[in-house]
């Protein structure tokens, strides 16, 4: 297993509980993905992967979380990064006062300096878009634009497990299908494992091997995207496919077990 | 003509001490507070230097000295700031203020009180200079023209153009996606002290060289701090402005009005300043919220 986190729990200023209690696992190789309601916790769990810092006033008070067999939590997100994770965050994803170069040049990779050329090469290749806005200053990308630099720093720091906070955010549907077609080819070519959160179920469902629900910090289903699509009642109670009635998730039952071995 | 002569030489102090208020600020929205005594620190390293028979020519005096500062501020980082990475921006500030007392009280148990002179030992000469007709400058006062546009110079292109550079900007806008792109922010924030104390010995060193050295030389330091507010602390351009406009209100004071203001101000500006517009000349506003 790539990732494994284990009954992980967050607390933000030392009582405000982020998670309760998170664990999946992420096998080499696939696309996994997180749903769930505003505050479920999903970007909490990513953070707590990719490390916080002071200014966060948050750490892992409990649970483990495991990376390629070596224990991570609490580390610094410097020393994460380096050991081969990268995040594309929700918020704040890229330096508003750096052009785009500069957003991919002042990544400290963990690659020697061919490697890095070789990286920016294939972050324009597989996103030309970025490549005609190079000298552009990052605070005055569209959306779409910004999410592209977002993946491509992120990609830049030679990661082998991309985290992905909220790819369709604010993003029209034709932009986002463009930006996770893109995505793909990337991923293919970099054989990147991806860990990414969604709001839109629909995308999640496509993109991923298999899915976690949270809910209120803690997993409550999880399941092969395949089964997932297809169970209605699951549709119903948590992935709010079939129209505004209440949830009720008292009839489905828990399945969280993480995805096959 | 001499009366902006003396702006310039002034506003040339002011502008190398000012651009490590900036340089820190700019990195960890922390202001260094200590800024004026660590200034100290450097020129009283040289005295040192200059003291120590063994080290043979003036010039690898001030080479130690110069190494010996950079180390300081890398120290003053590593053993003190070093914790409050991260933590809340007034407990920083409220350290280097603590800072800055302790080296004062240090520097006077050390180097005692006395007035020293380091050019004297180092045999340096500081020949009067006739720029213009009736219009002087003294040797060591011209050097620390070029040595402030030479530092500015080196500053502007490093930030611009330095991977470092782009790293300290990237952090100040935001330490924690510099972090998450595999920069190690105590890296940034020791080179910042670094670069800062370093500048500042610099200035420091000048200063003593050309008039001598004891502790009111802190004050000077104190001064350069309206200077980089008034400029907009996170500006390297804003600074250089603000140390003209500062030596420029001292000078013309002390001309035609009364010597007895020249310390009160830039203080008097720094006021004027914070009332009008507290983000600065060419400061960021929003920047301003974060303190
Ligand atoms: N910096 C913070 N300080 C305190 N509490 C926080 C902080 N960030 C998040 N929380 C709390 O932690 C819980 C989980 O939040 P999180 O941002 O992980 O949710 P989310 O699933 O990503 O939601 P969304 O879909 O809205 O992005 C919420 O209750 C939230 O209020
Ligand atoms: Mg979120």
């Amino acid at each position: 297993m790539m990732l494994k986190v284990q009954n992980l729990e967050v607390l933000y200023q030392r009582s405000i509980l982020g998670v309760a209690d998170i664990s999946i696992d992420v096998p080499k190789g696939h696309i996994v993905a997180i749903i769930g309601a505003n505050g479920a916790g999903k970007s909490t769990t990513l953070r707590a992967i990719s490390g916080f810092i002071g200014l966060d006033d948050a750490r892992v008070s409990n649970g483990s979380i495991l990376f390629d067999g070596r224990r991570i939590e609490n580390r610094f997100p410097h020393q994460i990064a380096h050991l081969g994770i990268a995040l594309v965050p929700e918020r704040d994803k890229v330096f508003p006062n750096l052009t785009v170069q500069e957003n991919l040049e002042i990544v400290a990779s963990r690659t020697g300096h061919a490697e890095r050329r070789h990286l920016e090469a294939s972050i324009y290749d597989s996103f030309p878009r970025l490549a005609a806005l190079k000298a552009k200053l990052a605070g005055l990308l569209s959306g779409g634009e910004r999410q592209m630099l977002a993946i491509g720093s992120a990609i830049m720091c030679s990661p082998t497990l991309l985290l992905i906070d909220e790819l369709s955010l604010g993003l029209a549907p034709v932009i986002v299908d463009d930006i996770a077609e893109r995505l793909m080819r990337i991923r293919d070519e970099l054989r990147l494992t991806i860990l990414l959160v969604e709001q839109s179920t629909a995308i999640a469902l496509r993109m991923a091997d298999y899915a976690y629900v949270f809910e209120n910090g803690r997993v409550v289903l999880s399941g092969s995207t395949d089964e997932l699509r297809n169970d209605s009642s699951i549709q119903d109670a948590y992935l709010g496919t079939s129209g505004g009635e209440q949830r009720n998730y008292r009839h489905v039952r828990n399945r969280a077990q993480g995805p096959a071995k | 003509m001499q009366i902006v002569l003396n702006i310039l030489v002034l506003g040339s102090i002011y502008s190398l001490i000012s651009c490590g208020y900036v340089i820190i600020y700019k990195v960890s929205r922390v202001l260094n507070l200590a800024h004026g005594e660590l200034m100290m620190v450097g020129a009283y390293l040289l005295l040192t230097t200059a003291s120590a028979g063994w080290l043979g020519s003036p010039l690898a005096a001030i080479g130690l000295a110069l190494v010996l500062s950079l180390t300081v501020g890398i120290l003053v980082y590593v053993l003190l700031m070093r914790r409050m990475t991260g933590e809340s921006v007034l407990a920083a500030v409220l350290t280097t203020i603590a800072l800055g007392i302790l080296i004062r009280g240090a520097v006077v148990l050390l180097w005692s009180a006395q007035h020293h002179y380091p050019a004297t030992k180092l045999h340096i000469a500081n020949p009067s200079i006739e720029l213009f007709q009736n219009a002087k400058l003294s040797l060591i006062s011209l050097i620390l023209i070029g040595v402030t546009v030479a530092t500015y110079a080196a500053l502007f292109a490093f930030m611009r153009f330095g991977r470092w550079g782009l790293r300290m900007r990237a952090t100040g806008q935001n330490a924690l996606l510099a972090a998450q792109r595999g920069v190690n922010l105590h890296a940034v924030y020791a080179l910042a002290w670094g670069i800062s104390t370093f500048t500042g010995a610099v200035a420091g060193m000048l200063i003593a060289l050309d008039s001598g050295l004891d502790s009111t030389i802190v004050m000077i330091g104190l001064k350069a701090f309206p200077a980089a507010l008034v400029g907009g602390l996170d500006s390297l351009a804003g600074a250089i402005i603000g140390s003209i406009i500062i030596s420029a209100s001292e000078v013309i004071l002390i001309q035609h009005f009364n010597p007895l203001l020249s310390d009160a101000v830039p203080f008097l500006i720094l006021i004027a300043m914070l009332v009008i517009r507290p983000w600065g000349l060419f400061g960021t506003r929003e920047e301003l919220d974060r303190v």
